[in-house]
């Protein structure tokens, strides 16, 4: 069947790429292109992602109006990523982002654009190579109207296959638009959205991860930590998925004046969570935090929260087990950079382990 | 009778074999004569004549004479024989149940192919022949040795003879239509396995130029009717006026087989009124290529088939319960032949769809006890021959060998409809569409007519001939070329 398939896209590329095509070759490639969009199929796949780059880059004409060419953009789309299966890797993203801002755009006009909106949020969250995510970099997302976009597909009513393909896309322009140094529009209302997407997806770990390093950029920004929905710092329960090489988390635990801030939240389970994850990492940190960590651990241990202590040691010893049962599968002094990760992870826990014991007997 | 004859000619040599007293006597008395007369004879008629045996010559004549009247004989013997074994076959078990009677009829069928009595029956002739050969080899060697002349009259008609049953044998060899077949052309067939392969192959060798040079340019509406050729060429005649491309696959396609089948199916409709009959022909006519050489269809005739299935005494169509087997298949073969024909364009045919048309009331808007493979091939026929509803293909839920067979007939009305250039039809569009999107995604080969209705969508030719192929899925691109029309070597994978 591939060379069918082969036939039919060179023929559409043909078409599309044609300078001064007629009406009626526009409107029979519209026509394919529509008929063979449902098919599952990878070479489908391929051939539609290249395509679609035709369809963007094409110039428009009498025949090919900007309307039309929306249209072979938005079917060509369809055929690439709506399948589950496979997905084809982007390779430059801005031809998407050009669509997906065109059609956040027409969907905050009233149009609903649920389907392409989601096929080009599936491109970008879950098929962007490393180019592509070194491009997204270059991306300004705090656009008023890119802004509306991602607000509106993280609507309550929006479906939540759109919705978790926008939880999954946001870490991708999470540097961009946690550390803008203006005040994003409706951030409150933002952050309900999604903290009822985060509700609704399959908490299995890729969702954790991706929530997690939404969140981490949440908290270290002045703009958006006080809107953070309470039960969401509970979240932080999940810090073993994030990476340890996560730049959100780095940044965090970087943070000097964090500490204070997250005292302030009213959840108190915040904090303690924030402290485990500061005395799993605290190898790492700066001197400055250092000396803040220990200081509100000797609060703690002097108080009635002492109990809260016995869990972050009881989590380092959780992490150390975790990372000597992996290091089991290498040999004794492996040269395997995993290996070397693990080794340097386990030292790191136990330092940390002995640091917060000695402040336990005070 | 042969045998008669054979022995005239015996007896008549017969007496070469013994010594000739005749002529002995003579001999004596002309030497007696000579001695009273006092004359002394000198050379060797002085000698008395003494006989040395039979000339050679007669007796290899007489030799072959008796085994021709032995041949002759003995087909005579094996043809009584073969008259006993067929009243044996012809006798009715009168004793016993239906099922009996049939089990023993089909055992001495079985039994006869099995020892393959018709071989031996038709070597029966084969006797007769060698018989014959035999015998005008002898009288022509005797005759030779008595009189050139006369020999020659005699030689002339015997090889003029051989020289034809030799040229009877040949075509009928290599042709199984030939009518002029012998016992001796079967046998070669059989013994040096002459199938239709071989056919095919000597075929392209022997017509492949004169085919190239008959291929029609651009014809009428529907191919120039006077540029039909002799049958063989009927390939190369286009069904509709889409332009010649090159085939993208090159698997054969027996289309004088076709002429065969539906000359079989039109035969099989008038002599035969008989339901099982009936069912076998509606079964049949699926697996026929309609194409432009088959003249006669019995498109209406399958027509009112489908007619009188359907019960409308209550204001709707219903299918009568115990006609329901016949009803599926009279509908596939009805919208088969149907859109086959309407491919073609003949007016003939036109005259006959036109009359269908008329008196054609919908039948697909139905739900028939959820069988969907009749709701659905009802509908597309309501869609051929008149109005109709909207097809919901997600409301069916097709088998397998249907959906496949649907997929393949709805090309070749995608091919005539975008061919004449119209738009593709929606239920044609909403099959392609429901196709594709099912899950799990149906087999291979509706995948790939699928796919090739999208490529008649975006103009890219499919050959006429490529449309008989039941299977599309085997395409192997050696080369393409994007010069405007795609240029493609295409074989088939098996």
């Amino acid at each position: 069947m591939n060379p069918q398939i082969n036939r039919i896209y060179a023929k559409l590329a043909e078409t599309i790429r044609n300078p001064s095509p007629t009406t009626d070759e526009i409107d029979r490639a519209l026509e394919s292109m529509e008929l063979i969009a449902p098919l599952s199929d990878e070479h489908v796949a391929r051939k539609s992602y290249d395509l679609f780059h035709v369809v963007m880059q094409a110039p428009v004409s009498p025949a090919y109006s900007q309307e039309k060419k929306w249209e072979a953009s938005r079917r060509t789309m369809h055929a690439a990523y709506k399948w589950d299966k496979f997905l084809p890797w982007v390779e430059d993203p801005h031809d998407i982002l050009t669509f997906l801002s065109h059609h956040f755009d027409l969907a905050t006009g009233g149009e609903n654009q649920d389907e392409p909106i989601q096929n080009a949020l599936r491109a970008l969250a879950y098929a962007s190579g490393p180019v592509a995510v070194e491009a997204l970099k270059n991306f300004d997302p705090t656009k008023p109207s890119f802004v509306s976009g991602i607000r509106y597909v993280f609507q309550n009513n929006r479906p939540s296959e759109l919705r978790k393909a926008a939880l999954f896309f946001l870490p991708l322009i999470g540097d961009q638009w946690f550390n803008t140094p203006l005040p994003i529009d409706q951030i409150k209302s933002l952050c309900v959205d999604w903290a009822s997407t985060v509700d609704v997806i399959e908490n299995n770990d890729k969702a954790q991860k991706a929530t997690l390093a939404v969140l981490f950029g949440m908290i270290n920004s002045p703009h958006w930590r006080p809107h953070i929905v309470k039960d969401k710092w509970r979240l932080l329960e999940y810090f073993s998925s994030v990476p340890d090489d996560s730049q959100p988390l780095k940044k965090c635990i970087d943070n000097p004046g964090l500490m204070d801030e997250i005292r302030d939240v009213a959840d108190p389970t915040a904090m303690a969570l924030w402290m485990r994850i500061l005395w799993l990492k605290y190898k790492e940190l700066t001197p400055a935090v250092q000396r803040q960590l220990e200081r509100v651990t000797k609060d703690v241990a002097q108080g009635r929260r002492r109990a809260e202590l016995d869990a972050h040691q009881a989590a380092i010893d959780s992490e150390l087990t975790t990372a000597e049962n992996a290091l089991t599968q290498y040999t004794t002094w492996s040269a395997d950079p995993v290996a070397v990760a693990l080794r340097t992870k386990i030292e790191n826990l136990q330092h940390a382990k002995h640091a917060l014991v000695a402040l336990k007997r005070g | 009778m042969f045998s008669a004859v054979t022995s005239a000619f015996i007896i008549d040599v017969q007496t070469n074999l013994q010594p000739d007293f005749q002529e002995l006597s003579y001999k004596l008395l002309r030497i007696v004569a000579n001695a009273s007369l006092g004359n002394v004879p000198t050379d060797a008629n002085a000698t008395l004549p003494e006989w040395d045996g039979p000339d050679p010559t007669v007796v290899h004549v007489q030799s072959i004479l008796y085994s021709s009247l032995a041949a002759s004989l003995l087909s005579a013997f094996v043809a009584m024989l073969g008259k006993q074994w067929l009243n044996r076959y012809a006798e009715v078990e009168v004793r016993g149940s239906v099922l009996d009677r049939s089990r023993h009829r089909q055992r001495k069928m079985d039994g006869m192919v099995n020892w393959h009595f018709d071989l031996v029956m038709e070597s029966l002739p084969l006797m007769l022949q060698a018989a014959l050969l035999l015998l005008g080899y002898a009288l022509s060697e005797y005759l030779f040795s008595i009189n050139k002349t006369v020999a020659g009259v005699l030689i002339g008609f015997t090889t003029a003879g051989l020289l034809f049953y030799l040229l009877i044998v040949s075509a009928a060899t290599l042709s199984y239509n030939c009518p002029f077949q012998t016992p001796l052309s079967r046998i070669l067939r059989f013994l040096i396995h002459f199938d239709s392969g071989h056919k095919r192959y000597l075929d392209r060798i022997f017509f492949h130029k004169k085919r190239n040079r008959r291929r029609p340019k651009s014809g009428g509406p529907h191919g120039r009717r006077g540029d039909r050729g002799h049958p063989g060429d009927h390939i190369m005649v286009p069904m509709a006026n889409v332009p010649e491309t090159d085939p993208l696959f090159n698997k054969e396609i027996e289309l004088d087989d076709f002429v065969l089948d539906s000359k079989c199916i039109t035969w099989m409709f008038n002599a035969s009124i008989d339901a099982d009959a009936t069912i076998a022909i509606m079964r049949f006519i699926p697996e026929i290529v309609w194409h432009a050489d088959i003249r006669t269809t019995p498109l209406e005739r399958i027509y009112d088939t489908v007619l009188e299935r359907i019960d409308r005494s209550s204001g709707r169509p219903v299918i009568i319960p115990k006609l329901r087997e016949v009803t599926q298949l009279s509908t596939k073969a009805l919208l088969h032949l149907a859109i086959q024909r309407e491919c073609i364009g003949n007016e003939s045919d036109k005259a006959v769809f036109n009359s269908i048309s008329r008196r054609h009331l919908t039948m697909g808007s139905e739900r028939y006890e959820g069988d969907s493979d009749l709701e659905a091939t009802l509908g597309i026929i309501d869609h051929v021959f008149g109005d109709a509803n909207p097809m919901h293909w997600q409301t069916y839920s097709l088998t397998i060998p249907h959906h496949t067979w649907m997929g393949h007939i709805l090309l070749y009305r995608a091919w005539d409809v975008l061919g004449k250039g119209n738009p593709l039809p929606d239920y044609i569009r909403e099959f392609v569409l429901h196709s594709l999107r099912l899950k799990p995604p149906p087999p291979a080969p509706i995948i790939a007519d699928c796919l090739f209705i999208v490529g008649l969508v975006l103009g890219i030719q499919l050959h006429k001939a490529d449309l008989f192929v039941a299977d599309k899925r085997w395409v192997h691109f050696a080369r393409i070329r994007h010069d405007g029309k795609l240029n493609c070597l295409v074989t088939a994978a098996k």
